[in-house]
């Protein structure tokens, strides 16, 4: 679906993507998360063909998106951090403004533009004036605007901020609801907690380049070289950190709350010979459960600088 | 109303209301009720005077604003990126911005025009013909002024300028001195005397001043949509060539040199009958040609980004993208030396100042290849704030500062002024070119140390 390959984009004074790479199947949402400054919203940009990158290629369902921009303008919507709305419009006459610039026919407009405010479910607010809605609105509208083009594949920048959390919610159904109608996703957000909702793939971006891309959802045993395992015990944990240490396979065990927490290394098999041993020893475990690294840990770990590899590379 | 223009349409539900689209007429007539209720005699002439500065104020002043704003607004509002993502036609967009922008002032013009045109005609002794040329020079000219501020509005965005630095009142003033020209122009040209003195030459032909006048101003308009069209093609992501440029600078050389042979209006003012009497016409298109070149100094983007993309296609063998890129002051340079070129052979047959005028040509194009390194020294620097004012400021520090130090030391400048000017004042002398040969390397010494200083950071 999307082949990006070997992506370099300059600022005067600033490279701001180095050598990017990375492919993105058809029908997932990936996750564009990286801190400010990493170059998320010029990858975005680039792929819209807003941007033209000093070199490498991008083509999107074998379109090359350098020498056909117009092209790909056909096959993406794109929703900008700072996105704006003509404010003396309503939203109707702002729907129906994109969707002429987008050459959607006369006789189809009127159908696409009811569409479009149905899936955003900004029916009821079509002749209400764009500058009155309320932010969560502005937002719904915007959106509407970059997929009433029924676009293939949808980039929005930091579609969230600003909007309350059951706004929030209801972002995240529809982003799924988007996919299971047949668009791709790449979404860039800060806010990790709700991307992991309805993220496929997470791509790690930081000072231009791709640190990880990674499958968000893939199980524990295909997905973990390393594991999180979480084991309570009836008594005090902290009386049996030294009996897990001498297990094999496991690592760095540490309470945390009522719980012991260590890292295992190896697949399924691993972890079932691992609560074996602790069924033989008879230690009073009562609840022994594999973490699934959540977004965010996988984000810190290298936000921090943490490069180990415990989750697979696609 | 629906339009086939998406931008008309946008236009036209953010300008029109009930209200407003009653108002206009109505103020108008209130002014000519007024007007005729107030004034018993020459009714027609005062309401032609009024409804001709009324046109003046609508479509100048408040016409010109609203093109000047135009575009600025929607970048300023976040909303110019969805008509760049869209697959909108450029020329769809140039006439939407151009005359949706300015929907309601023209609906306003408009009437006015039309109530000039029928009371100019019930003046005592009118001319027909004048009303009508009258007519034609107010729509031509306020068209011009909208497209103009529009253009030079187009002008910060394809030098990427930022978001701070548009200054729409800049462009709305530069509309209305372009514009301006025109309009104070044909309002002389208007005067009935004005057809007792109506002929002009050009290229030695005799023409009349009125039409030649207004086919100039309709030839300027054509050209100003057409570069407005140019830019909405770049930003709609087609790919544009220097060709259109290269084919406006040779318009205008020819039509400057037109001037130059005959002591005609502006001949007379621009003067190269009275240096050059046997090859100003040659003169007047190499000096467009360097004047073009300045132009391009100002108006485009020539940071390193442009410079390094082009090597890298040029490396890379890839014509046709250095062809997108190229700068078009390039352009303008070799049309430039190729004008120098013919100008140098024209004087040929005169041996009497051959070698002059071919030394007139090289300094000028040193000079001028000089003041490109100092202004990319400044356009290079990724923290540059304002560059092309620091390039100016150093431009004025080296053609009206130091020669003025050393022309109060006594020093002549049909002695010295070689070293600091075009070899114009001194007369011809190869010697004469040392100087500015000295300027240009040490200028471009400079500028390669900071083409590799800057080059370094981005790929550190």
């Amino acid at each position: 679906m999307i082949d990006v390959q070997n992506v370099v984009f300059e600022y005067p004074g600033k490279r701001a993507l180095k050598d990017v790479s990375f492919r993105l199947e058809a029908g997932s949402i990936t996750a564009l998360v990286g801190p400010n400054g990493a170059g998320k919203t010029t990858l975005l940009r680039c792929i819209a063909a807003l941007d033209e990158p000093f070199s490498g290629s991008i083509t999107i369902n074998g379109t090359d998106v350098l020498e056909h921009p117009r092209l790909i303008h056909r096959q993406v919507g794109y929703l900008s951090d700072f996105f704006g709305l003509y404010n003396n419009l309503t939203a109707r006459q702002c729907l129906t403004f994109i969707a002429q610039i987008h050459q959607i026919p006369t006789s189809e407009m009127e159908q696409k533009v009811a569409l479009a405010a149905e899936r955003l479910e900004i029916s009821p607010y079509l002749d209400t004036k764009a500058g009155t809605l309320s932010r969560g609105l502005r937002q719904r509208l915007g959106i509407a605007q970059a997929i009433i083009h029924e676009p293939q594949l949808l980039l929005l920048d930091e579609p969230a901020s600003g909007l309350d959390p059951e706004a929030r919610i209801s972002l995240s159904d529809l982003f799924l609801s988007l996919r299971d109608q047949g668009m791709t996703l790449i979404v860039s957000s800060h806010i990790l907690t709700e991307l992991e909702d309805y993220c496929t793939n997470m791509l790690l971006l930081r000072e231009g380049r791709i640190l990880e891309h990674c499958s968000t959802h893939e199980k524990p045993q295909e997905a973990c070289i390393e594991q999180q395992v979480e084991i309570k015990f009836l008594e005090p944990a902290s009386g049996y950190l030294e009996a897990l240490k001498s297990l094999e396979g496991v690592k760095e065990p540490r309470v945390q709350q009522d719980c012991v927490l260590c890292s295992v290394t190896g697949d399924e098999p691993a972890l079932h010979r691992m609560l074996k041993e602790l069924m033989q020893r008879e230690l009073p475990v009562y609840s022994f459960s594999v973490r699934q690294k959540r977004l965010q840990d996988i984000y810190m770990d290298y936000a921090q600088g943490d490069v180990s590899h415990d989750v697979s590379k696609q | 109303m629906m339009f086939r223009n998406s931008e008309l349409q946008k236009c036209y539900w953010q300008s029109f209301s009930l209200q407003r689209f009653i108002a206009m007429p109505l103020v108008i007539m209130a002014i000519v009720v007024l007007i005729l209720l107030a004034i018993e005699s020459n009714r027609a002439e005062v309401i032609s005077a009024v409804s001709y500065q009324g046109f003046y104020i609508i479509v100048f002043l408040w016409g010109g604003y609203q093109a000047a704003n135009a575009l600025v607004q929607e970048v300023k509002e976040n909303t110019w990126d969805n008509q760049r993502l869209s697959l909108v036609s450029p020329w769809d967009l140039t006439v939407g911005k151009l005359f949706g922008s300015t929907m309601y002032t023209w609906y306003g013009g408009v009437i006015l025009l039309a109530i000039y045109f029928f009371s100019a005609l019930q003046v005592k002794d009118a001319v027909p013909d004048q009303v009508a040329f009258s007519s034609l020079l107010l729509l031509g000219a306020g068209m011009l002024c909208q497209a103009t501020a529009l253009f030079s509005s187009l002008i910060p965005l394809r030098m990427q300028a930022s978001r701070d630095q548009f200054h729409v009142v800049g462009y709305f003033i530069l509309g209305l001195i372009v514009s301006g020209f025109f309009y104070s122009m044909g309002s002389y040209l208007s005067a009935p005397y004005s057809y007792e003195h109506d002929e002009m030459k050009w290229f030695g032909q005799v023409i009349s001043l009125h039409y030649f006048f207004l086919s100039s101003m309709l030839l300027l308009l054509l050209w100003t949509m057409w570069a407005i069209y140019r830019f909405m093609r770049d930003a709609l992501k087609f790919k544009n060539t220097p060709i259109v440029w290269a084919l406006f600078v040779i318009f205008c050389m020819v039509y400057f040199a037109g001037y130059a042979d005959e002591r005609s209006y502006f001949g007379s003012i621009l003067g190269a009958a009275n240096f050059y009497p046997n090859n100003g016409p040659f003169l007047y298109a190499f000096v467009v040609g360097i004047l073009a070149v300045y132009l391009n100094f100002f108006s485009e983007n020539l940071n390193i980004i442009r410079y390094r993309t082009l090597f890298h296609h040029w490396h890379g063998k890839v014509w046709k993208k250095v062809g997108h890129i190229v700068p078009m002051w390039t352009v303008s340079l070799i049309l430039a030396l190729m004008a120098g070129i013919i100008f140098v052979i024209a004087s040929s047959n005169d041996s009497y100042n051959t070698e002059e005028i071919t030394v007139l040509v090289i300094s000028s194009l040193l000079f001028l290849l000089r003041d490109a390194c100092i202004l990319h020294y400044f356009t290079l620097n990724p923290n540059g704030r304002l560059p092309l004012l620091a390039a100016l400021f150093y431009l004025g520090v080296f053609y009206l500062l130091i020669p003025n130090i050393v022309f109060a030391t006594g020093l002549k400048i049909e002695y010295v002024g070689y070293i600091f000017y075009p070899t114009f004042f001194t007369g011809g002398d190869l010697q004469m070119l040392l100087p500015v040969v000295g300027e240009l390397f040490l200028a471009a010494w400079i500028l390669k140390m900071r083409y590799q200083k800057v080059n370094a950071m981005i790929e550190q």
